[in-house]
């Protein structure tokens, strides 16, 4: 699942998540009084954000990366932190559907977060492994660790079978002639999404190649590259 | 991948798409399918992993055994084929192959022949797919009979719940700081 995530297209679609220009193409919409859904398919994740008001909470560090060196007590600077506010108030008013031309940026950026943390979690379960293999985890750290895990993948999960996500796409399909494709991953950007993967703690060289290696550059690295592009990959690279 | 995912730009629609983003988290949408399956069928005892960390080490059986499993599925098909030619054409064509230009197709190939040729045993890593485990336990209720007598294969297809028995909720311990801080 890590491999999928950080591979370029997941990756890529992250990256294309984190694109600025859809605020404005959703302020743009024009047929915001006909955005209609079956919210029977939001309870559950209005249900999840309600209940777990922390794991929510984790979500505004996702353009946050933790600096070399910083002491353990370090916070991030606050215009750093994402947030969903008029998201969580149309929530937390019990509103009958939660998209609406208001929430529909924070809601953009509350997937964009989602799934940031939830590849982070998995980067992390994943290093976690390795070391508790070696004796410098403790067990106990690594439940903690999948106990994250498990929280991100059980929102991303409610998320996009949610019939919220459905509707924001539907939306940002119809802003304009470009539809939904800006958000699909080109495969000649690839070092783009390997960079933002990297700036973002996604990506990590170990866990992708299975060996220790650094930074190694990208065309120096045949097997990072048969990992990064296989031949799946490949083969649907720019089909979609 | 399913045909739609390989559509060009012009037949892209947003059901396909929120499929293609489902595709990111195979492991957790089939765990929710194979749950839907366990559900359906309560007096069988079903086990079920979320994750699955550990890859194994997958040794394809010697060629005799795979032509005696394609012999057998031929003779269970209403395909008629002349089993002998079909084996000796499959060994020509595998053995005389070439086509410089495509490295892909090469060493794709390549392990049939290794297969074929028994030089070597062909050993490959491998996770299992939530979802191929999904659909071999939709085909083939209530035992993967395809996974008796394979102890590797009879542990993909294995489900244990153990993960989720004892976490059963994770709202009161985690720090949001977590999805920040350094490992």
């Amino acid at each position: 699942m890590y491999g999928r995530l950080a591979s370029w297209r997941g990756l890529g679609f992250i990256y294309k998540l984190s694109l600025s220009h859809f605020k404005f193409k959703l302020e743009c919409y024009r047929f915001w009084k006909d955005v209609q859904y079956n919210t029977g398919k939001e309870k559950r994740l209005v249900k999840f954000i309600l209940t777990y008001p922390e794991i929510i909470d984790g979500l505004k560090y996702a353009s946050v990366s933790w600096p070399e060196g910083a002491p353990s007590d370090w916070e991030p600077p606050a215009q750093d932190l994402l947030h969903f506010d008029t998201l969580m108030t149309a929530i937390k008013g019990g509103t009958s559907q939660i998209y609406t031309r208001d929430t529909a940026s924070d809601f953009h950026r509350f997937i964009y977060a989602s799934f940031v943390t939830f590849g982070r979690s998995l980067r992390r379960f994943g290093k976690g492994i390795g070391l508790e293999k070696q004796g410098k985890l403790p067990l106990t750290s690594l439940y903690c660790i999948f106990h994250a895990l498990q929280a991100q993948a059980e929102l991303l999960f409610t998320i996009i079978t949610s019939s919220t996500f459905r509707v924001h796409i539907k939306v940002l399909w119809e802003t304009d002639k470009l539809g939904i494709r800006d958000l699909i991953p080109d495969f000649s950007e690839r070092d783009s999404y390997r960079t933002f993967g990297k700036r973002t703690s996604i990506w990590d060289y170990e866990l992708i190649t299975g060996s220790t290696g650094g930074n190694v550059k990208w065309a120096d690295n045949a097997k990072a590259e048969d990992t990064w592009a296989d031949g799946s990959e490949l083969e649907v690279r720019n089909t979609l | 991948m399913p045909n739609k995912f390989k559509a060009p730009p012009e037949g892209l629609t947003v059901e396909a798409f929120v499929e293609w983003v489902k595709a990111l988290l195979p492991q957790f949408i089939a765990k929710e399918g194979l749950e839907d399956q366990c559900l359906s069928r309560p007096d069988i005892p079903i086990e079920m992993s979320l994750l699955v960390v550990d890859r194994i080490r997958y040794r394809v059986p010697p060629w005799n055994k795979c032509k005696k499993i394609i012999t057998d599925a031929l003779s269970n098909s209403l395909l008629q084929a002349d089993v002998a030619t079909l084996f000796t054409c499959l060994e020509e064509k595998i053995k005389g192959f070439r086509m410089p230009c495509n490295a892909e197709v090469n060493k794709t190939v390549d392990i049939f022949k290794r297969i074929i040729t028994g030089r070597g045993s062909v050993d490959f890593t491998m996770g299992p797919h939530c979802v191929a485990v999904l659909g071999a336990l939709v085909k083939f209720p209530p035992r993967n009979e395809l996974a008796e007598d394979d102890k590797a294969l009879s542990q993909m297809c294995a489900v244990s719940s153990k993960l989720y028995s004892f976490m059963p909720s994770f709202e009161k311990s985690i720090d949001p700081r977590i999805f920040i801080a350094p490992e």
